[in-house]
């Protein structure tokens, strides 16, 4: 498992070839299991069962003298 | 003979402002003591020497001829090397940036420079304020004072490192999941993120914008609020600043906290995570203190530390990635392995996990307004853990995540790390005070009366 949405090792490569991570030299693959394992662990430890109508909080509103 | 390396900002005003103390000797002292003691330690990236003489020089000849400008006016500082001063290189402690010079001061700049701040130069970071501590970059990373062989938290590094070895009595930073008030907890001394909004980010390169902070870091509390009142307002030129009123931060300090009311968030290092006995034992002391002085403690409870670091580590390594995307494809060699590899996992994030983020943050912060209702503020500790060695990886690997500082960005709200002790090896402790958003003022007026009861701050560290 290479972790979160990305499964395999395949995917993970063929994604990040998709966007452009393709410069690295020593061992690229291996950073990027390890970086999609990372996400897919921390993802894991997001709640998902939001009302579809939950708003997300809103950085701008600073602006207006409110906090999120 | 005052002893310029260790006197803060409110005592060196007095003595400025009475012409007792010339900001050129003072600036030309703490020069003396970085050229003594930084190839140890590490705190500085540059010096701006020739800055500082000549901002030193003009503020003795304004104060001379009777326009003193305020508590800052002839005030030595340093900026981390994310913050721009024009004509001089912003590096972010990276090769990428290695030649950037910036064109125009960052708005905090602007504003030190005003109040007659005397810039000293540019501290040390972790790269882009994120990966570290690093040895593979062109700078070292900074020591901490207290033990030379320890980690000094991050990324504000080099900030925390110069104030605590008495370099610099004050230094700004920046806090993003916790990069002023980690360092200031592992090398001893005070470090504020301010409320969201409240500290223009204008010319500070970004982490993660919706998270982004500008924090003083002092050795007292006094002369934290004394900087944060010269670098707070509103900014129209940043999208997340915020025209909240500002006021004198200073000048509640000494209004008693008897009758104030705070909620320990026990749970933070009892259950969600087990701090190690000795940061327990000194923060549960340090609420003992607080309710001596009359403040009346009472527990409360948030969602567990897990869940604010799942929010706050997906919405930095989103935003972070989008900041630094086309480097990672054009440079990746670039950048310090340790960095790269806290980058990387953004380009995996989907944008349905970024907005679930984004309604947890929501949801969190509707919590938190509820459980703050009946307290004025809230305590917990900062740290789990005393500083690390820093060349021990596993070790830094272990304690980097335990600590309890994401909340509070992840709300927006204001916390102070504050000294709470030493361990019986003599390393520093910390506890964090945390409060509504735009109330730093309640939350630096118990910082002052715990710290004038105790002391801790005034402990100096070994370094010669």
């Amino acid at each position: 498992m290479a972790g979160g949405y990305l499964a395999t090792r395949s995917e993970v490569e063929a994604f990040a070839g998709r966007i452009g991570l393709t410069g690295f030299t020593a061992e690229p693959m291996e950073e990027f299991a390890r970086a999609a394992l990372y996400m897919g662990d921390l993802i894991a430890g997001l709640p998902r069962e939001f009302s579809p109508t939950s708003e997300p909080a809103h950085v701008f509103r600073a602006r207006e003298g409110t906090q999120e | 003979m005052t002893d310029l390396a260790w006197i803060g900002i409110a005592e060196a005003a007095g003595l400025i402002r009475e012409r007792r103390l010339s900001p050129v000797e003072y600036v030309e002292a703490l020069y003396e003591r970085a050229d003594a003691l930084d190839d140890r330690i590490h705190a500085y990236i540059r010096r701006t020497r020739e800055i500082a003489l000549h901002a030193a020089g003009e503020a003795q000849s304004e104060i001379a001829a009777g326009r003193y400008r305020g508590p800052l006016h002839g005030i030595p500082y340093g900026l981390k090397d994310i913050i721009d001063r024009a004509g001089v290189p912003t590096t972010a402690h990276s090769k990428i940036l290695a030649d950037n010079v910036a064109h125009e001061d960052a708005a905090v700049t602007e504003k030190l420079t005003a109040a007659g701040g005397v810039l000293m130069g540019k501290m040390a970071t972790h790269e882009f304020a994120l990966g570290g501590p690093s040895f593979d970059l062109p700078w070292p990373p900074p020591r901490n004072p207290w033990d030379l062989a320890r980690f000094t938290g991050g990324s504000s590094s080099g900030s925390a490192a110069a104030v605590a070895a008495g370099l610099l009595p004050a230094a700004l930073g920046t806090d993003t999941g916790g990069s002023v008030r980690g360092p200031a907890s592992l090398c001893g001394i005070v470090g504020m993120k301010p409320t969201y909004g409240r500290v223009s980010r204008r010319g500070v390169f970004p982490l993660a914008f919706s998270l982004d902070t500008v924090g003083p870091l002092t050795r007292t509390v006094e002369d934290n609020a004394l900087l944060l009142s010269a670098i707070a307002g509103h900014d129209p030129d940043d999208p997340g600043s915020s025209p909240a009123p500002v006021p004198e931060f200073s000048t509640d300090l000494r209004a008693g906290v008897r009758g104030l009311r705070a909620g320990l968030l026990r749970h933070f290092y009892t259950e969600d995570m087990e701090a190690d006995p000795e940061v327990a034992e000194a923060v549960e002391a340090a609420v003992e203190v607080l309710a001596g002085l009359g403040v009346q403690v009472r527990e409360m409870a948030l969602e567990p530390l897990a869940l604010y670091a799942a929010c706050s580590r997906t919405l930095i390594t989103s935003e972070a990635y989008a900041v630094h995307e086309r480097w990672l494809t054009e440079r990746p060699g670039d950048y310090g392995a340790s960095l790269r590899q806290r980058l990387l996992p953004g380009a995996f994030v989907r944008a349905v996990d970024y907005v679930h983020a984004g309604r947890l943050r929501r949801q969190l912060v509707e919590q938190f307004e509820r459980e703050m209702a009946p307290v004025d503020v809230a305590i917990t500790v900062s740290s789990m853990d005393p500083p690390p060695p820093i060349d021990d990886e596993n070790e830094i690997a272990r304690t980097y995540p335990r600590q309890a500082r994401q909340p509070f960005n992840v709300l927006g709200v204001p916390a102070l790390a504050l000294p709470v002790g030493f361990t019986r090896s003599g390393l520093p402790l910390s506890m964090q005070i945390a409060g509504r958003a735009f109330d730093e003022a309640t939350v630096y007026r118990v910082a002052y009366a715990y710290e004038q009861a105790t002391g801790w701050t005034a402990r100096r560290p070994p370094v010669a």
